[in-house]
């Protein structure tokens, strides 16, 4: 058996593997394309048919007039760009702070950060919610965004990749007589890239799909989001499956484009975080 | 030498060089410190103090000192949302991180479409709650599920899944590790892809078969990712919810029922913010001691550069 | 290249933001108006918009802000917004809720604006007054949300059994069950099953009450969970699974086994899945409701939802206005297409039975129960605690994991002690 044969036959074995996972991994995301697609009595029957019959392009705009779609788009897409733009800059600085800059109790803060994150959100919901109120910023975009502008969870992710950014770097720079905001922006940013497209991406999933906190906050319709249109679809007595399935994939949409958007970056950016402790 | 200066530099903080940088320091930190402050510090103060209050919501705290505390253990619904939460993070975090590092290297490999398996891989990471909850809802079904069917051409007679004391939490776990490994994957994914070839290729050179290059070459390099997840899964882990509510309700017979699960039904459901409070303190300190004890012992395995 | 892209995304977002505060500016400048918070799922939405409308066609001064909410994690919401002075001047809340937030003295009691309205009062189901008054106070203008647990049976499968008709007795139904629970794909399986009874509350106190026991006594000062009856019911419930196996195994999320499946053929349901079921079932099969069996007792445990008006609401007697609006047979015409449960009007009872969702069933039999029902006991204090407790011990006897005795025994013994004020571990 030569090498080229025994190579085909790897690669073979190879793409059976990722075959057979693929469909493991895809199959509820079949699911929801395909009852997107299908009229009500066809959803629920034994065994579950893959292949509607006929197909309902209909329950797409249906998705789209169930609730004002649009609008809620709109609020969504907002208040995640500012989120994610905040994110980027607050935990970029914040990172770069306790990576490189020496003050006292820098130490002691980190893990102070690193501990919040092991409360769970629920008990601290009400807190944050009575201040907003004390605030008047009760459905308000303030109260969803500016919330979303922090993140303890930026602010490690970053700051490990900011610890592998060669000090000598750095040190030419400020024998050059740069100031330390020079740093950052001449250097440490432009190297960061990879790294702040990574928290992009975590982001922009994180405040597309949040649910929970503008359900408590935001009142109006005007400034609904998307999430929360979604969970209209789901009644006490009955939930639209079809017409539920086909909002889920429009609203899914750009997180996957952001995702292979970022997929360029998202690979090396990790590589270059380097994670040490 | 030159790091002796930075050691001495470090530890006293306020040289004439380190007051200078001080300033920045706390320049750079300000936006990110005073949205720590009020939107998570404060909050969790605030939380704290509820815990040693009775709190409804809707009439002012009363302060009554210990008295949740107090209650935490003896409560045997906690007692039992602890178990099932230990029971759930012992079996999600070592096989999803094993699985999904398995998976890293699958799609490390180069082939032309390698790029489509690695967003279909992504999937269930993003894939509606919903559709993920009744998919698997028929998998697990004792009658008609899948998972049944198949185990019966191997002459197992499968459980009740969801309906089981014994088995709906490794049901859970299953559908967690599956949903969750996309997430890890892309993580090692790009640890892998910082592997220097070189190693690789000197280690073919002396000999080394598949496994040894695994063993000596891969997974040493990635220890430093494998920490990263490990804390954040451990964190993550310690505070399921969704699962666990949506797909069984924490049942049957609170065989499900997790610690953020206690804290919501005592918070939202029966309007006692306080005891929630005080549950959510018990499992802080239950996940410091863990990443404590992770840190401490990271030396042994973990190889930096 | 780099410069630009970053001053065209700042520019971008700058953009975002002004038009935003522009538009919210424009908000500002509203008329004076009701807030009306609602949960609404699936087609709800749609029938609320149309009877708001007719409401501001009757009363053309009044403009009504309707939030549709998600059902999902609706009283939360409601908590929050009562917690911070921004609750809804009308809203709707279960009947737990009702309770819970009368209890904290959140709600207008609305007796004085209806005790002389002959006109509404006469058009109204006189057991809804019963299920929203809490000392006397009735706060909540019951909807056409009232439901109860009926029997659901395949009308198809029957026929084709030969059977008759559904059962009315406790021991037809496990004789119709056995009849009925068949291996038609030769595999050694049981593939379909005679009976399912859902996991709801009002099913759990069918099996209860018709067996003559129950959770609490008439004046809600006993429990009774673990009287002989209760516990003969349980064990009755219990066999139907573990021992007869006419009963599809207990699980917490029903898979691929159920009514709507064609492979169950009878099982007592909550009524509400009605509506539902009409649309995924189609004309797959033919089904129907009919009165629940009986042991001792004939028995419909009734249960309704409600719209309440908060206390300190700027707007009151507009508040009133559509709380009493929205329970009239005028704010009730959609729901009686919808057909979700049944008329709080007996005048719409003539189109409910008519509705594409109750059409050829027998709805008659779902209005008797209005006569012979019992009020859920939903307002006992810690009402949720008790929940829990009675949802697991039901559990653990039908995934045969104890007995029925040994379970109500367990049930009856925390449920004093929540009644007695105690803490419960």
């Amino acid at each position: 058996m030569n090498k080229k044969t025994k190579d085909f036959i790897l690669r073979s074995i190879l793409r059976i593997f990722l075959i057979i996972i693929s469909l493991m991994m895809v199959v509820p995301f079949l699911w929801m394309i395909t009852t997107s697609l299908k009229t009500s009595d066809q959803i629920f029957t034994w065994p579950p048919e893959w292949i509607p019959k006929p197909v309902i392009w209909s329950n797409y705009i249906d998705a789209t007039t169930f609730f004002p779609f649009f609008r809620y788009l709109l609020n969504t897409a907002f208040i995640t760009i500012c989120i994610v733009i905040g994110q980027l800059i607050t935990c970029s600085m914040g990172g770069y702070a306790f990576a490189r800059v020496r003050f006292p109790g820098r130490d002691t803060l980190f893990i102070l950060y690193i501990a919040t994150m092991m409360i769970p959100g629920q008990v601290t919901i009400i807190p944050v919610y009575i201040l907003f109120k004390w605030l008047h910023w009760i459905d308000t975009y303030y109260a969803v965004i500016v919330p979303g502008l922090f993140s303890a969870f930026g602010t490690f992710l970053l700051r490990q990749f900011f610890l592998t950014i060669p000090r000598e770097l750095e040190e030419a720079a400020i024998i050059d007589g740069c100031s330390i905001f020079g740093i950052y922006h001449r250097i440490i940013l432009p190297l960061s890239k990879p790294a702040l497209a990574t928290l992009g991406i975590f982001t922009f999933m994180g405040a597309w799909n949040s649910f929970f906190w503008p359900l408590i906050v935001l009142n109006s319709q005007e400034r609904m989001t998307l999430s929360v249109g979604l969970a209209l679809f789901v009644g006490p007595f009955d939930t639209t499956f079809n017409t539920l399935m086909a909002a889920s994939t429009l609203v899914l949409l750009p997180v996957i484009l952001a995702y292979v958007f970022a997929q360029g970056y998202f690979v090396r950016g990790i590589t270059l975080s380097g994670l040490k402790g | 030498m030159h790091d002796n200066k930075r050691k001495r530099r470090k530890i006293r903080g306020f040289s004439k060089v380190g007051s200078i940088e001080a300033r920045w320091g706390y320049f750079f930190l300000l936006p990110n410190i005073i949205g720590f402050l009020t939107f998570t510090l404060i909050p969790v103060a605030v939380s704290l103090f509820l815990s040693l209050c009775r709190y409804d919501i809707l009439t002012p705290a009363r302060f009554v000192g210990l008295l949740n505390y107090s209650r935490l253990l003896r409560d045997s619904y906690n007692l039992n949302a602890l178990k099932n939460t230990l029971y759930y993070t012992l079996g999600v975090i070592p096989s999803g991180i094993i699985i999904s590092l398995f998976l890293a290297i699958l799609v490390n490999q180069k082939l032309k479409e390698i790029v489509l398996y690695r967003a279909l891989f992504f999937l269930p990471v993003i894939t509606s709650m919903v559709a993920v909850s009744v998919v698997w809802a028929w998998l697990y079904d004792p009658v008609n599920g899948y998972i049944n069917y198949i185990l019966r051409w191997f002459g197992i007679d499968g459980p009740n899944w969801l309906g089981s004391t014994t088995w709906a939490m490794p049901a859970i776990i299953i559908m967690s590790v599956w949903k969750g490994l996309g997430f890890n994957m892309v993580i090692y994914l790009a640890a892998l892809q910082g592997i220097p070839e070189q190693l690789y290729e000197a280690a073919r050179i002396d000999g080394a078969g598949w496994w040894a290059q695994f063993r000596h070459i891969t997974l040493p390099m990635v220890s430093p990712t494998t920490f990263f997840v490990l804390i954040m899964s451990v964190i993550g882990s310690f505070q399921v919810f969704d699962q666990a509510y949506i797909m069984t309700r924490g049942g049957p017979a609170e065989a499900t029922t997790t610690m953020v699960y206690q804290i919501y039904v005592n918070a939202f459901q029966y309007f006692r913010m306080g005891y929630a409070s005080a549950i959510a303190w018990l499992l802080f300190f239950i996940i410091l001691g863990a990443s404590l004890f992770q840190i401490k012992f990271q030396k042994r395995w973990v190889f930096y550069e | 290249m780099k410069r630009l892209t970053i001053c065209l995304a700042i520019g971008l977002a700058l953009a975002l933001v002004i038009s935003f505060s522009a538009i919210a500016q424009e908000e500002e400048v509203k008329k004076e108006e009701i807030l009306f918070w609602t949960w609404a799922g699936g087609r709800e939405i749609t029938m609320l918009e149309s009877k708001i409308t007719r409401f501001e066609f009757i009363y053309p001064d009044i403009k009504v802000k309707m939030q549709p909410l998600p059902f999902v994690e609706y009283q939360t919401k409601l908590l929050s917004g009562h917690a911070s002075g921004t609750a809804p001047d009308v809203a709707y809340y279960s009947q737990v809720m009702h309770k819970m937030f009368y209890d904290r003295g959140l709600l207008e009691d609305l007796w004085p604006y209806v005790k002389d309205d002959k006109v509404w009062l006469a058009d109204y189901r006189p057991f809804l007054l019963d299920v929203h008054t809490f000392d006397s106070h009735y706060v909540g203008t019951g909807l056409g949300g009232w439901g109860t647990a009926m029997i659901f049976y395949n009308v198809d499968m029957f026929e084709e059994n030969g059977i008759e008709g559904p059962p009315k007795t406790w021991e037809e139904y496990l004789d119709i069950a056995k009849r009925l629970t068949k291996d038609t794909n030769g595999d050694g399986k049981t593939n379909i099953f005679g009976c399912q009874n859902d996991g709801s509350f009002e099913t759990y106190l069918v099996l209860l009450e018709s067996f003559g026991g129950g959770v609490f006594n008439e004046d809600r000062s006993e429990t009774i969970i673990d009287s002989p009856e209760s516990i003969e019911a349980m064990q009755f419930w219990g066999e139907l699974i573990n021992e007869e196996k006419v009963h599809t195994p207990w699980v917490g999320t029903p898979g691929g086994v159920g009514f709507t499946y064609n492979n169950v053929a009878m099982g007592v349901y909550g009524i509400w899945s009605n509506g539902f079921w009409t649309t995924i079932i189609g004309d797959k099969f033919k089904f129907d409701i009919a009165p629940n069996p009986v042991k001792v007792a004939k028995s419909a445990p009734l249960s309704s939802s409600a719209y309440g008006v908060a206390i300190g609401s700027k707007h009151k007697d507009a508040a009133v206005k559509l709380a009493k609006y929205m329970a009239s047979a005028a704010g009730q015409i959609e729901n009686a297409f919808m057909g979700f449960a049944a008329s709080s009007n007996p005048s719409l009872d003539f189109m409910y039975a008519n509705s594409p969702v109750w059409a050829g069933k027998d709805y008659q039999a779902l209005a008797e129960t209005a006569d012979y029902g019992k009020l859920m006991p939903l307002d006992v204090p810690r009402w949720e605690e008790v929940l829990r407790v009675l949802t697991k011990q039901r559990d653990l006897v039908l995934i045969g994991q104890e007995t029925a005795e040994k379970a109500m025994e367990d049930a009856a013994k925390t449920i004093r002690d929540i009644m007695a004020g105690k803490e419960v571990y």
